[in-house]
């Protein structure tokens, strides 16, 4: 196939969401997908479980096994997108291969970031990064023939942390490093990080905070010992970089295509030149509480950004609102859920906070204008979603602050016209 | 244009002005889902008995009940990081075996009626909208007409 109707680049959650807000107005047009990737359809945050033998490499789908014919779509992987003509709606795929498109999406998602570490080569056995199928496949390989007998991981962030639970999993001690001064950093306050610290540091891991990795020392080209910034040295076999991802945006480097951080995409997920739109990881696009554009490379967001682009690549006009961060991790039997601004600076916002010790028990919710803004539920968070859903709609939560932290919190603590129009279903059609 | 592939089908509201808090939803839930279908098989004979899917707030004399809404543009489907929440003929339907409890579900769902069990990683009960009969028991159930079908408009 030489043309295509509808061409996707990046086959993960926005590519996928992509195709079927195509298909959901546009039954007939053809739709090519492209992927760098070896493999036909996996979830990414289902690697740590695939690392931790709680599924199947078969089970890291997460779309069935029919998923692209019922869908009519084409689907070529291990086809690197490897430039784009925008003015010949072209790209060109490896060997020459030229395909024309009608509407482009780039859904290439991100890339895991090296921070610079003296000795750091991709040449050498034993580190790993924690992103792909492909990264965790090599990582469980390497474990099962090296057998370590501990591991460090560099980062302590939501992928840190689960590559953590996975190698746990594998009777691995785990090292964790951390630049900042607590786990979590980005999405946690100073308590949320303490507690799931504390809950980790009870299955066999170390935390090392407020210091780096600045050397790697090898033998045989394989890793034998990390040498901190503080001097501390450690012997191991095992290095999982999770420091960060940064937007995959190679493809668009000699393009017009607007890039800051990420592509620059508007409320429709267009980017600046036409008939091109963003999706995912990639995309920089509207926040939801400021008036600016921000990177969130979080599932919700792809799934989002990536369905409203596909509606709107068939012609339709539906404006994505924006988001904000949320996460929900569980670590062991251990549940943990984030909504926005978690740790605010300034003295402008209102907290409310909840703490049992006992019980791993904390609920925190971070107030604006008597609105929430953000929230952190840790060892109950049964009912999150209602919480999602006042910031969602930026609900006044004046009558009902107290209430907020509540084990039992309701609909039944809104005031009867909030909840009527919630409980009725007026509001809620997404 | 229209959607093309969400059919969508009535859904279950909550009317709390005639709730009367009998919980007999709940009790019909649980025998939509038991395996023998019968209240006093099921309640008498039965173990474990399904979870009930719904949702049940009360206080003083204010009463409803919650299940899930089906709704048209999903939250828990769209975020399940393994599409074990999935939609299919206009209801959301959860397949238990694929589900690894990363809570992404919970932590979307806008009316709260999706509880996680912590210990086995799996989504308590999810309404099916019951599925094998087309006729929520829990509507069909109520006494006062607390729990009541909302027509909405079919697309094709």
């Amino acid at each position: 196939m030489n043309r295509t109707d509808y061409l996707i680049i990046g086959n993960s959650v926005s590519g996928v969401n992509a195709i079927e807000g195509i298909r959901e107005y546009d039954s007939k047009g053809e739709i090519l997908v492209v992927s760098e990737e070896p493999f036909e359809n996996y979830s990414r945050p289902l690697i740590s479980y695939f690392l931790g033998r709680k599924i199947s490499q078969q089970q890291t789908r997460f779309r069935d096994e029919s998923f692209y014919s019922d869908m009519k779509a084409h689907l070529l992987i291990n086809n690197p997108a490897i430039s784009l003509d925008c003015s010949n709606h072209a790209i060109e795929l490896p060997a020459g291969k030229k395909i024309r498109y009608q509407k482009l999406l780039i859904a290439t998602g991100a890339k895991p970031w090296f921070p610079p570490i003296d000795g750091l080569s991709n040449q050498l056995e034993g580190i790993f990064t924690f992103y792909s199928l492909n990264d965790a496949i090599s990582l469980a390989q390497y474990i099962e023939s090296v057998n370590p007998d501990n591991s460090v991981i560099l980062g302590a962030g939501l992928i840190g942390l689960k590559a953590a639970e996975g190698l746990l999993m594998r009777n691995i001690p785990v090292t964790i490093i951390e630049m900042a001064d607590r786990v979590l950093p980005n999405t946690m306050d100073v308590k949320g990080s303490e507690i799931i610290q504390s809950y980790l540091a009870r299955h066999n891991s170390e935390f090392i905070k407020n210091d780096t990795i600045i050397r790697i020392e090898s033998e045989n080209n394989k890793i034998k010992r990390v040498i901190l910034k503080s001097g501390k040295q450690i012997e191991t076999e095992c290095l999982i970089i999770a420091v960060g991802v940064r937007p995959a945006t190679t493809i668009v480097k000699n393009s017009p295509i607007v890039v800051n951080r990420g592509i620059v995409v508007d409320n429709n997920l267009k980017t600046n030149v036409s008939d091109v739109f963003a999706a995912g990881d990639v995309a920089e696009a509207p926040d939801f509480f400021e008036n600016k554009n921000a990177l969130i490379p979080i599932w919700p967001v792809a799934a989002k950004t990536g369905k409203v682009a596909g509606s709107n690549m068939t012609g339709q006009n539906i404006s994505y609102a924006g988001l904000y961060p949320m996460n929900s991790i569980q670590i062991f039997e251990l549940p943990a859920i984030s909504f926005g601004i978690t740790n605010p600076q300034s003295k402008n916002f209102e907290i409310l906070e909840k703490h049992q010790p006992d019980s791993h028990f904390y609920r925190k919710f971070v107030l604006y204008d008597n609105r929430i803004v953000g929230c952190i539920l840790i060892g109950n968070i049964n009912r999150a979603g209602i919480y999602n859903l006042l910031i969602r709609e930026k609900i006044v939560v004046t009558a009902f602050k107290k209430d907020l932290l509540e084990e039992s919190f309701g609909f039944l603590m809104l005031p009867r016209e909030v909840r009527k129009h919630i409980v009725v279903g007026e509001s809620m059609e997404v | 244009m229209v959607k093309n592939l969400q059919k969508k089908i009535n859904t279950i509201v909550a009317k709390e002005e005639f709730c009367i808090g009998c919980r007999l939803c709940e009790i019909a839930c649980i025998t939509a889902h038991s395996k023998t279908k019968n209240i006093i098989k099921a309640f008498k004979g039965e173990y474990p008995l399904p979870e009930s899917s719904i949702v049940f707030e009360e206080k003083g004399y204010v009463s409803f009940a919650l299940q899930c809404r089906h709704c048209d543009d999903a939250l828990c489907v769209e975020c399940c990081i393994t599409g074990a929440m999935t939609k299919k003929d206009g209801r959301v339907i959860y397949r238990k075996e694929l589900c690894v409890g990363c809570w992404m579900c919970v932590m979307v769902c806008g009316f709260g009626v999706i509880a996680p069990d912590i210990n086995t990683h799996k989504i308590k009960s999810k309404c099916d909208f019951c599925l094998e009969t087309g006729k929520p028991a829990c509507v069909e159930m109520c006494p006062n007409e607390a729990l009541v079908l909302k027509e909405t408009h079919e697309q094709d």
